[in-house]
């Protein structure tokens, strides 16, 4: 808990450190480590802050205000944004394109419209017709043909 | 303060004009405002060779949206809120499109690095060792999430108070405080993997 306190209060209070702090930070060793990590980080953050940004060409100022009343910007700025409109437009069609091709394709796997349904909920003889749509009818007949009659003997 | 008023109404001049779409009014505001704006981008960003770009976009959005504008901050404030929320997008852009930041650490600073805790400390050499901690703390800026580094470059870069902070963000001071807490408690994390020395 005081490691913590300490921790806190070195990433929060800057280069001041309360004597409680500084007791602490004499008996710990990870927390001094701590500390002088933070230093170090606090000390290249400064150097980074030294350097110094790169000025401004001359004639920035004009140059933005060219571009701002030049046609070709402007034509630019609408075209990127119809771009940006334009694709929006077409990923949205793509999308609804997906989900009606899906919609269709579901209910034709499942069990109202699909063809095992179909012959499942049949009557036996058509399920048969189905099934043996040329021999049933004949083999019944050649039964009949070929079948000795009887009382010809 | 006389000098001041009368600049004040000047720009209060300038951007109205700016708002009736007059380029060569906002032409004097950009005069004004482009070492700042140049300033905090390159802070931003970090990246000497993008700043203009950058600065010149900004600019343009700014002239966009000028009618956006009602007074209700100081034009620079509004300008370097634009400006924040610019280099924020740029900052995500850029971290999505990145794989890793230790593959992008330069060779010459890893081995600054890990070299460190086999070379002795002089005096001498004290110098070298803060452009080592230079570059370190740059790369981890770098490497930081983009609202991490938004908030630590206002904090440690850009020096600015809390309060200041909180105004161009538009958050409370005690959401700024936790914020930039974690940012650095994270940022030190990242140090601590580097720092052999």
């Amino acid at each position: 808990m005081r490691c913590r306190h300490t921790r806190k209060v070195l990433l929060d209070g800057g280069a001041l450190k309360p004597d409680a702090i500084q007791e602490h930070l004499r008996t710990c060793a990870s927390c001094a480590a701590y500390s002088e990590r933070w230093e170090k980080l606090r000390t290249g953050l400064r150097r980074v802050a030294e350097q110094a940004p790169p000025e401004p060409n001359i004639g920035f100022a004009r140059r933005v205000a060219r571009s701002l009343q030049d046609a070709s910007l402007t034509g630019r700025l609408v075209d990127l944004s119809m771009v940006r409109a334009g694709r929006r437009f077409v990923y949205a069609a793509l999308t609804a394109a997906l989900l009606l091709v899906l919609g269709m394709l579901v209910p034709a796997s499942g069990p109202v419209r699909s063809p095992s349904a179909a012959v499942d909920t049949a009557q036996p003889e058509a399920v048969a017709a189905q099934n043996y749509p040329i021999f049933s009818g004949r083999l019944m007949d050649s039964d009949f043909e070929f079948a000795p009659p009887s009382g010809s003997h | 303060m006389a000098t001041s008023a009368r600049q004040d109404a000047t720009e209060l001049d300038w951007i109205r004009r700016t708002q009736r779409g007059d380029g060569e009014a906002y032409a004097f505001l950009v005069e004004r405002y482009q070492r700042r704006v140049f300033n905090l981008v390159y802070r931003m960003v970090g990246r000497r060779e993008e700043v203009e770009e950058i600065a010149q976009e900004i600019f343009v959005k700014a002239f966009l949206a000028a009618n956006g504008y009602h007074f209700d901050a100081s034009f620079a404030t509004w300008l370097m809120r634009i400006a924040i929320n610019h280099c924020y997008d740029r900052l995500r852009r850029r971290r999505a499109s990145r794989l890793t930041y230790f593959s992008e650490m330069s060779a010459e600073t890893e081995q600054a690095v890990v070299g460190g805790s086999e070379s002795p400390v002089a005096s001498g050499e004290r110098l070298q060792l803060d452009l080592e901690n230079r570059d370190l703390a740059g790369k981890l800026l770098e490497r930081a999430p983009p609202e991490d580094r938004v908030i630590l470059t206002l904090k440690e870069l850009e020096d600015l108070s809390v309060e200041e902070i909180a105004n161009l963000l538009q958050l409370k001071p005690s959401t700024v405080k936790v914020r930039l807490h974690r940012a650095r408690k994270r940022m030190l994390a990242d140090f601590q993997r580097w720092d052999r020395r």
